[in-house]
C-alpha cells in the first residue's frame, strides 16, 4: 500500500463520450482527429486480418491495375472510419449491434487521410434493459479531397444518462 | 510483372456460382494483438478494448474484441477463396454480431455464394458472399453479406 495521501479519486472524473439521453435524430458529429493511412498500418492490419489480395500489399500488382500506390484494405477503411466515430457515438458501452447499407465509394490509397462525419438516425429504448436505448447512426468517411470513401448504418446499444450499470 | 501468375487460378468471377457453399481451411487464435493493437491502430478509444483491469470485473471477465476487427478477421479467414482475384470490394450489409470475442478464442470462416451478376466493367463481375464466423465452441460469432467485384478469368490464366 502507498503511503501517499493523495488518490486518484481526490480528483473529479473528466468523462468521455455520450449517454442515450444525448443523441436527438438529425445530430450531426463531426468527429475527432482524422487519420493517415500510412503503410505500416495498411500492412500491419492487412497481414494480421489475413487480407489476401495482392492490392493490398504488393505495389507492382496496384500499379499493374491502374492504382498509383497500394490499396488500402477495404476493411481497414472501414474500422477506422467506426473507430473515429466511437468517442462520439459509443464509447461509453453496450453492444455493437450491426452496421447496414455500407458502400466502398471509392478507392483509399496508402498516404491518404481518412476523417469520419456521423448523424443520428433513430432512437429507441432497449425493450430487454432499460439501462440502454438502441441508437442508429449513418456515419459517412472522407479523404483528404473531400470526397466520401464509405458510407454506413451503425446500431449499438448507448447507455442511458441515468443507467444503474 | 504477370500478375495472373500471382493469384489462384479459380477465384475468377465465372469460378462461383450461387448456392456454393465453402468452409475456409484455416483458423485463427485473437490474442493481444488482435484485441488491443488493432483496436489502437483503428483509433477505437472505447477502453473495454485494452483496459485488462477495469475488464476483469465485467461480465465478460476479459478484454473483449472490437466488433469492427472481429469482422474483418471473419472476411480474413475467406479472403484467399473469395476475393483473391478482385479489383475492388463493393459493399457490405446486414453485419450482425452475435457473440462477443474476447482473447483467447479462435475464429473460423465459412462462405456462401448468394448471387453472381455482371457489372459496368466488361472484365469484371459482381459477386454477392454471405461469410459467417464461428469460434471454437461452434458458436456463430458474426455473419455479413459481402459484394465484391471479381476480376474475369485473363485469357492467359
Amino acid at each position: 500500500m502507498s503511503e501517499s495521501t493523495t488518490h486518484i479519486e481526490d480528483f473529479p472524473i473528466r468523462l468521455r463520450g455520450n449517454s442515450f439521453d444525448d443523441f436527438a435524430v438529425g445530430t450531426v458529429f463531426d468527429h475527432h482527429w482524422g487519420r493517415t493511412i500510412e503503410q505500416s498500418d495498411n500492412i500491419l492490419f492487412s497481414l494480421t486480418t489475413l487480407q489476401f489480395n495482392p492490392l493490398f500489399f504488393n505495389r507492382e500488382y496496384a500499379r499493374a491495375d491502374g492504382h498509383h500506390d497500394i490499396v488500402v484494405a477495404s476493411m481497414l477503411v472501414f474500422a477506422t472510419v467506426f473507430g473515429l466515430s466511437v468517442e462520439d457515438l459509443s464509447e461509453r458501452g453496450g453492444a455493437f449491434l450491426g452496421v447496414d447499407d455500407l458502400s466502398f465509394e471509392r478507392a483509399v490509397h496508402v498516404g491518404d487521410t481518412l476523417t469520419a462525419r456521423s448523424t443520428v438516425q433513430a432512437l429507441r429504448p432497449s425493450k430487454s434493459d432499460t439501462n440502454y436505448g438502441i441508437a442508429t447512426w449513418l456515419t459517412e468517411g472522407f479523404n483528404q479531397q473531400g470526397e466520401r470513401v464509405i458510407v454506413f448504418t451503425r446500431s449499438n446499444l448507448v447507455p442511458r444518462r441515468d443507467a444503474k450499470l | 510483372m504477370t500478375t495472373a501468375k500471382l493469384t489462384s487460378p479459380d477465384s475468377y468471377f465465372e469460378d462461383f456460382s450461387p448456392g456454393q457453399r465453402m468452409r475456409h481451411v484455416r483458423g485463427k487464435t485473437i490474442g493481444e494483438n488482435e484485441t488491443v493493437i488493432l483496436a489502437h491502430l483503428t483509433m477505437n478509444t472505447a477502453q473495454g478494448h485494452f483496459n485488462a483491469h477495469n475488464m476483469a470485473v465485467s461480465k465478460f471477465g476479459r478484454r473483449i474484441t472490437y466488433g469492427g476487427v472481429t469482422a474483418s478477421i471473419v472476411v480474413g479467414l475467406a479472403s484467399e477463396d473469395t476475393s483473391e482475384n478482385a479489383l475492388a470490394d463493393v459493399a457490405l450489409d446486414k453485419l450482425r454480431l452475435k457473440t462477443p470475442v474476447v482473447e483467447g478464442d479462435t475464429l473460423y470462416s465459412a462462405t456462401e455464394v448468394l448471387s453472381c451478376s455482371s457489372s459496368d466493367r466488361p472484365d469484371a463481375g459482381l459477386v454477392t458472399f454471405k461469410h459467417y464466423g464461428f469460434n471454437q465452441r461452434d458458436e456463430l460469432v458474426c455473419e455479413v453479406e459481402r459484394t465484391v467485384l471479381i476480376r474475369n478469368r485473363p485469357a492467359t490464366a
